[in-house]
């Protein structure tokens, strides 16, 4: 056995690298501008896509880091971008920060999340109170921030201990309440935003890894993208519960990681499984286009 | 109507069906390192078919059954603060019948990303089969990866001539190779120089190159190339800081290990700078004359013009032997000290120093000469040849 060990580096020289793209632009997250444009967060930085002729730009170059879920807020003097970077070490422990940009990709605030240990997963913004909601995948909690105040701190709004591992968060406006959902068991939670009340609106079973999601509030839908059984599920309301159904046909999409509606009310998939940014008609989960990062 | 097609093709189509009706499950253990466990559980699971595994793959198998992961099927989830693994399983006798698993790996422990070996069981039901396969783990947040053997004393590097310069690199971490994706460098004080290339093996242009673990450092695969601007690197070799090196060239080093993203580690070269060599006794008599000088304003003055040529003469010669011996003593691991305090001959201003010392001592520096040879020229008041 020791001998295999040490044969090993050799040989995972080739496995590691062999054939594997080291490409850092491997899309983590999509949104869509109020321009139309798609934002796409990878590891570099954010990076804006013109749809007419698929030209992008950077915004906002980070070097090295690491992050996930990202939001876009509307405002007068053009988008911004939250961007939840990930645990940054200091002399007194672990610290995660949500930081913003301007869409000329300029720092205006940085809130850290003042809990050791804590993980910024999924993020949502009430645009209309200019509040972030954020889950810690980490802790399971899920945390209030106001926006107008860059000295303002993340505020508990509740904590789920029986959660497995938080992941992204929706508000569904209509309702009154965040969608969270939870990627270790699969189920979506709701978190009544008066009440603070919990409860499982899509039970276990169906997801497996429900990665990310994004609500139209137009039509009452919810859209999530479940990587690990490859497909994009629609959720239709049913009471207090919701329903889904598969959007995207068995076999079209590999993992796909982020989902981001369109303007027209189609939708955005980041799929990094086949590193590509597929476009789907929502109607009928038709490809509309895919755009190869 | 005929039985027997009807029987080949149901025949036909129980081979072909894809595996849901033998299902196999697979459980992978959780691996116990020195700070936490890195703790395993299933995703999902689903029939796959038309998979291959290529040569790259992490592969073992038990009698009955071939289990893989391909290099790619590994990625992280940071935002979750988890790994994923896509393993492949597939029956010997069946290998067309492929069960495609995900798994999630997590910890909460801070340890290096290593590659260990990970206790499985196959089961379909109604016999199972163990056995390991090695697979990458990880801890909470990436390790730093590298690190470079730099020498105690700062790199010596010539006043006016280019100098390459190897940053070794060493990987950390235990069995997982490191790729080393990209350098840059910037100094210090950039007045100093011109712009610092980055090069890589055999003095070409960098190419990304893989480290292996345990492997000896590769002083090769980069390296950096420095070009002094002459006057600046001058002034600062002749007015030493307090620090014993004149400029720090930080190399960031760019690399990538499996699942993770790219990071970046700081390398700090130090340099000193320094003339060269032969051009160090020749500085020595120049302070030789600057002591010299003194000597005549302050002692010397009532000396014929002779005399006083013969102890200028004196003076740089001694002053160019001492500098010799100096550079030679310093060369051979002693120390050259004055008044106790020690005294680097390789460098600009403590060879100015030595001179002046020598200039100063005008008629010790030629009674120092005259011990060792009976020149009659440094004798005072000779206004003839030799003796």
């Amino acid at each position: 056995m020791k001998s295999d060990n040490a044969c090993l580096p050799l040989a995972f020289a080739f496995i590691v690298f062999g054939t594997v793209s080291l490409s850092a632009t491997e899309p983590e997250a999509v949104k869509t501008l109020s321009s139309g444009e798609l934002a796409i967060l990878n590891v570099k930085g954010i990076e804006r896509v013109s749809i007419s002729n698929a030209r992008s730009s950077l915004v906002k170059d980070f070097g090295v880091f690491q992050a996930g879920e990202f939001a876009v807020v509307p405002s007068a003097g053009g988008d911004t971008f939250l961007v939840p970077l990930q645990m940054r070490i200091r002399a007194d422990g672990l610290f995660a920060r949500l930081s913003r940009y301007t869409s000329a990709g300029r720092q205006t605030a940085e809130w850290p999340l003042r809990v050791v240990g804590g993980l910024l997963g999924g993020i949502t913004v009430d645009t209309r109170n200019q509040i972030a909601y954020c889950s810690d995948s980490r802790l399971n909690v899920v945390y209030k921030l106001e926006l107008n105040n860059t000295h303002a701190s993340f505020t508990t709004l509740v904590r789920i201990r029986d959660a497995g591992i938080l992941g992204p968060v929706v508000l569904d406006a209509r309702r009154g309440r965040l969608l969270v959902a939870d990627v270790e068991r699969g189920t979506i939670l709701s978190v009544m935003l008066d009440s603070r009340k919990v409860e499982v609106v899509l039970d276990a079973g169906t997801m497996a890894e429900p990665v990310s999601m994004t609500i139209d509030s137009v039509n009452d839908r919810l859209y999530i993208a479940d990587a690990s059984r490859s497909r994009v599920w629609v959720g239709t309301p049913s009471g207090n519960r919701w329903r889904v159904t598969s959007m995207t046909v068995t076999q079209q999409l590999k993992q796909p990681i982020s989902v981001a509606l369109a303007p027209d009310g189609s939708l955005w998939v980041a799929d990094r499984g086949r590193q590509k940014i597929w476009l789907f008609a929502t109607a009928d989960g038709k490809t509309l286009r895919t755009v190869t990062p | 109507m005929s039985l027997r097609p009807t029987a080949a093709f149901v025949t036909a189509m129980l081979v072909f069906l894809p595996l849901r009706a033998a299902a196999l499950d697979l459980h992978l253990d959780n691996v116990q390192t020195a700070a936490s466990p890195f703790e395993f559980n299933k995703i999902t699971d689903s029939g796959d078919t038309g998979i291959s595994i290529s040569r790259d793959a992490l592969i073992a198998s038990t009698p009955s059954y071939d289990l893989w992961m391909e290099p790619e099927g590994v990625s992280a989830v940071p935002q979750y603060g988890y790994f994923r693994y896509e393993i492949y399983v597939r029956p010997k006798t069946s290998p067309g019948q492929i069960t495609r698993l995900i798994f999630r790996g997590k910890t909460d422990g801070g340890f290096d990303d290593q590659f260990a070996e990970v206790h499985f069981t196959v089961s379909n039901g109604a016999s199972s089969e163990a056995g390991t396969i090695m697979l990458p783990i990880f801890g909470r947040l990436p390790s730093g990866a590298i690190t470079s053997d730099q020498p105690a004393d700062p790199i010596p590097v010539f006043l006016a001539t280019d100098k390459e310069i190897s940053v070794p690199l060493t990987n950390q971490l235990k069995q997982m190779p490191v790729r080393i994706t990209g350098a840059s460098a910037s100094p210090n004080d950039r007045s100093l120089w011109k712009p610092v290339e980055i090069r890589g093996a055999t003095s070409g242009a960098f190419t990304p190159f893989l480290l292996l673990n345990g492997a000896p450092p590769s002083p090769d695969n980069l390296k950096i190339w420095l070009q002094p601007k002459t006057p600046q690197a001058f002034a600062t070799a002749l007015i030493p800081g307090k620090n014993k090196e004149d400029d720090v060239i930080t190399v960031l080093v760019r690399y990538k290990t499996l699942a993770r993203e790219e990071m970046s580690s700081p390398i700090r070269v130090r340099v000193r700078f320094e003339p060269w060599p032969p051009y160090l006794p020749f500085v020595a008599v120049i302070g030789a004359v600057l002591g010299w000088l003194i000597l005549l304003g302050v002692r010397a003055r009532k000396e014929e013009s002779g005399d006083q040529m013969r102890i200028l003469v004196a003076a740089a010669v001694a002053a160019f032997l001492i500098e010799i011996f100096g550079m030679l003593l310093v060369a051979g691991g002693s120390e050259l000290k004055f008044l106790g305090f020690p005294i680097d001959p390789f460098r600009l201003l403590p060879a100015t120093f030595i001179g002046l010392i020598a200039g100063l001592a005008g008629y010790q520096s030629r009674d120092f000469l005259l011990n060792f040879a009976k020149i009659s020229f440094f004798k005072l008041g000779n206004t003839g040849g030799g003796q």
